[in-house]
């Protein structure tokens, strides 16, 4: 995929694809910062930062509004490495976007009102999405059973409602001034656009911005684990499931291609292992996944499923174990792996079809380092072979490397 | 540049769009009838293709006979287990999808176009010589079974259910709660007769989407254009009429789920289909009701009393009715303050003419929304598919952007006082309350 980079004196990266076949334009700004950077007294502060950017900046009062005015619409996400905001608008307003982009890098309004309305809202949706779903803290507990020291410990919502409810006018400054830089951002463009108006706007807009001092990040390592680990919990929840993690490799290390494949023959498709044989086959779980968190630092390895009925979670915990047993022990068949990386294919080619996934994935990969990986991506996943997935499973699926959560139902079904 | 040449405080110049960049896709037929769709558009090797047919929920006999059948039918052939045809359509990195919902029933390709010939050979296998194994079915039942479990849990899933029952009828086909028994019930005979009756070549449409025609359309002439009746599926359209809209008559609806924490609320009627001539006024009305981040709810509910993570309405079709409706999830101690402001929200867009600027705003959003919606090969087809299975096509969003850059703040209220009326709404809320 071409594109064009161009960083202003400022520090602003600034990636440009042209896709004339759209009449919008896409685009991404990246913040270097998420949940990882924050105060362990003080988390989920990011996830909430990233509701208050929508809260009206130095000189405009609401960003909503006016983008959709020029026929916009826009989106955030928050996790736990960085902070991702995206909109599409027709392309002849873009410079609507470049207008209000701009304004919200250069200050907030900072409201103590906006405040106290989105830590409501921000509580609303903690309880929505983790409380009030069956399973649904399920990843609170794996990750503070998981992790002890990293700050992938807590989740992007944050360790506890206390901890939104607790953030205050002045933290939100500092964190603003701290992150929110033109030096700690990078800008995406995709769809009708030429690199020399993007550049050429970006430096109007974007290029008064000052560059700010960005602390240097400098984050507790995860110690290897070195013995099980094992909680249970109880909740309201028709049946059992379990969720289990081990500890890999980072983005940039060939483990994270290897388990990346790992976790596709485990469980891409319906032709995968764990389906295959735990669900149609053995009848213990009515669904079972296995992924990879993906994250920037060493993440997990995780394989989650919930138990068919009147089956114990310790049978199909066993089961598991078989089925990572064989990954160790026998090589993936040569057809198996051409499989899973020909999905891998196609999942690569789908998801960079549309002008927006263009800019998120331009803007990630430049995150990462260098935006051509986008491109490169493929190629790694094809060198691969069967020996490496086999020695990545024996390094990884070790007894002493593991956390496993059995969530029970109330009355101990 | 610097700093002080610049305005910041104001919006640059806005420019409306003029018109849609549509591409009209071209209506053919295969020599045995079957209607074939083709968007010819995208940029990458990769195609999708649909096969749609009037298989959904309505045409049942048996509660979950339609979706079962539907689920099943990638589950086995003569010689080929569900795993292994799930292997073959998997090595060629392409997706077979399954679904059906209350009218149509469909199963979907994503492929590259270099495996198109075999997946085509395999997909027309699956299709015609489904056996609907019965140990598979009774897996597949388990684990429905199970997740209907979780959902009995979710205070979301709860109010959904009980307000299609209340605004359709508890016999309704849109309105029937089926239950874990009655997935029990299910038999692999019902999946082969419905099969049979619902999935032939002449209850089937194809609508293709990629860059290259020349590939697809002969490669679906020849694998689907002949041989298929002769294979034992007669198809053919042989349901009963759906019966009339026959809501339970109970407004207020509770239902109480005492370990919850949030309260989860749906309030909403039933309504019409597409081709109602309030339709697309409604669908502009109620974005400024509902429809869109900026929406008077979302600035009431969400962003002014923090109540809630979100709330939307929608004026949603279904094949020959539909229903408007508002639902949200909120904290458990403002449910019926937060009820209260959505009636008195349908109630003002009824009785106060809405802002220019806000009319306007709402008007540019919508116009961006419907280039968004079309750009891109899948998008297309996403829009087109619906407005096809009600014997509509793109003149129907050309037509619902010359509405939105006519209607009036004064034709708004009319029609909000018409159809946004309080006492006419059935109200469902599910969470930690009273019956």
């Amino acid at each position: 995929m071409e594109y064009t980079k161009h960083i202003l004196d400022n520090g602003l990266t600034i990636i440009v694809h042209t896709d004339k076949s759209s009449p919008m334009v896409a685009m991404n700004i990246l913040y270097n910062v998420g949940a990882r950077d924050e105060d362990p007294k003080l988390t989920g502060f990011a996830h909430l930062f990233e509701h208050l950017m929508f809260g009206g900046s130095v000189n405009i009062p609401d960003f909503d509004m006016p983008l959709q005015m020029a026929g916009g619409e826009n989106n955030a996400f928050t996790n736990n490495d960085y902070t991702n905001y995206y909109l599409t608008l027709p392309a002849q307003n873009l410079e609507t976007a470049f207008w209000l982009e701009s304004d919200r890098m250069l200050e907030l309004a900072f409201s103590e009102e906006s405040l106290a309305v989105q830590k409501k809202v921000v509580i609303e949706e903690y309880r929505q999405r983790y409380l009030n779903q069956p399973y649904g803290d399920a990843w609170l507990l794996l990750r503070a059973l998981a992790y002890s020291a990293h700050p992938y410990r807590w989740p992007t919502i944050g360790m506890e409602i206390r901890h939104i409810e607790d953030a205050t006018l002045s933290a939100v400054k500092t964190f603003f001034f701290s992150h929110y830089a033109p030096n700690n951002a990078i800008l995406t463009l995709a769809g009708d656009i030429e690199p020399d108006q993007a550049i050429q706007l970006s430096e109007k807009w974007f290029g008064p911005i000052p560059s700010r001092l960005v602390p240097l990040r400098n984050l507790p390592g995860e110690p290897k684990q070195l013995s099980p680990r094992y909680q249970e919990k109880k909740g309201n929840v028709p049946g059992p499931a379990v969720y289990l993690a081990w500890h890999m490799g980072d983005r940039l290390s060939r483990n994270y291609y290897q388990n990346d494949l790992l976790s596709d023959v485990l469980s891409s498709g319906m032709s995968a292992r764990l389906f295959l044989n735990l669900v149609k086959d053995k009848k213990l779980f009515s669904d079972i996944d296995a992924y990879i968190t993906g994250d920037r630092d060493p993440g997990l390895f995780v394989i989650s499923g919930r138990l068919a009925d009147q089956v114990d979670p310790t049978e199909g915990m066993k089961a598991v174990g078989q089925e990572l047993l064989n990954l160790i022990e026998e090589p993936v068949k040569p057809r198996e792996l051409e499989k899973v990386l020909n999905r891998m294919e196609s999942n690569l080619l789908f998801n960079n079809m549309n002008i927006v996934n263009k800019a998120m994935n331009l803007g990630y990969y430049q995150w990462l380092g260098n935006p051509a990986r986008l491109s490169q991506e493929l190629g790694i996943y094809r060198s691969v072979t069967a020996q490496e997935l086999q020695s990545a499973a024996a390094g990884l699926f070790s007894e002493e490397n593991c956390s496993r959560l059995v969530y029970l139902s109330n009355d101990g079904k | 540049m610097t700093e002080n040449k610049m305005n910041r405080k104001n919006i640059p110049e806005i420019r409306t769009v003029e018109k849609l960049n549509l591409i009209h896709p071209e209506k053919m037929q295969l020599s045995n009838g079957i209607p074939l769709v083709v968007i010819d558009a995208g940029t990458e090797p990769v195609c999708r293709i649909d096969f749609v047919f009037e298989a959904g929920s309505r045409y049942q006999d048996k509660l979950f006979q339609a979706s079962l059948t539907n689920q099943m039918i990638p589950e086995g052939i003569p010689g080929l287990t569900g795993g292994e045809i799930a292997e073959q359509f998997e090595f060629y990195g392409s997706f077979f999808n399954v679904s059906a919902d209350r009218d149509e029933a469909d199963l979907t390709i994503h492929t590259l176009e270099k495996y198109l010939e075999p997946v085509l050979v395999l997909t027309r296998k699956v299709l015609l010589e489904a056996i609907f194994p019965e140990e598979e079915l009774e897996i597949i039942k388990a684990n429905r079974i199970q997740s209907m479990k979780v959902d009995e849990q979710r205070v979301e899933s709860q109010a959904r259910k009980h307000f299609n029952q209340a605004a359709f009828g508890a016999s309704h086909p849109y309105g029937v709660i089926g239950e874990a028994v009655d997935v029990s019930l299910i038999r692999s005979q019902d999946l082969s007769d419905f099969h049979r009756t619902a999935y032939g070549p002449r209850n089937c449409r194809i609508l293709a989407t990629g860059p290259n025609r020349a590939t697809y359309i002969p490669l679906l002439e020849k694998f689907f254009g002949s041989g298929w009746d002769e294979a034992g599926n007669q198809g053919g359209l042989a349901f009963s009429d759906v019966p009339p809209v026959n809501p339970v008559g109970k407004r207020e609806i509770r239902v109480p789920m005492d370990s919850a924490v949030q309260t989860a609320f749906r309030i909403g009627c039933p309504l019409f289909g597409r081709k109602h001539p309030d339709f697309q006024d409604l669908t502009i009305a109620n974005t400024i009701l509902g429809g869109y981040f900026g929406s008077r709810l979302m600035s009431n509910i969400r962003e002014n009393k923090g109540y809630t993570y979100g709330i939307s309405s929608h004026v949603a079709a279904l094949r020959d009715t539909g229903f408007f409706v508002i639902g949200t999830t909120v904290g458990a101690d403002v449910w019926e303050d937060a009820i209260v402001e959505c009636n008195r929200e349908m109630t003002m867009l009824g009785e106060q003419t809405i802002p220019e600027s806000e009319l306007i705003r709402v008007k540019n959003y919508l116009i961006g929304q419907l280039q968004r919606s079309i750009d891109g090969p899948f998008q297309l087809a996403d829009q087109y598919r619906p407005l096809w299975m009600n014997n509509l096509d793109f003149k129907y969003l050309s037509d619902f952007m010359l509405r939105v850059n006519h209607i009036t703040s004064a034709e708004i209220r009319i029609l909000s006082r018409k159809y946004f009326q309080p006492e006419f709404m059935i109200t469902v809320a599910a969470g930690p309350i009273e019956s």
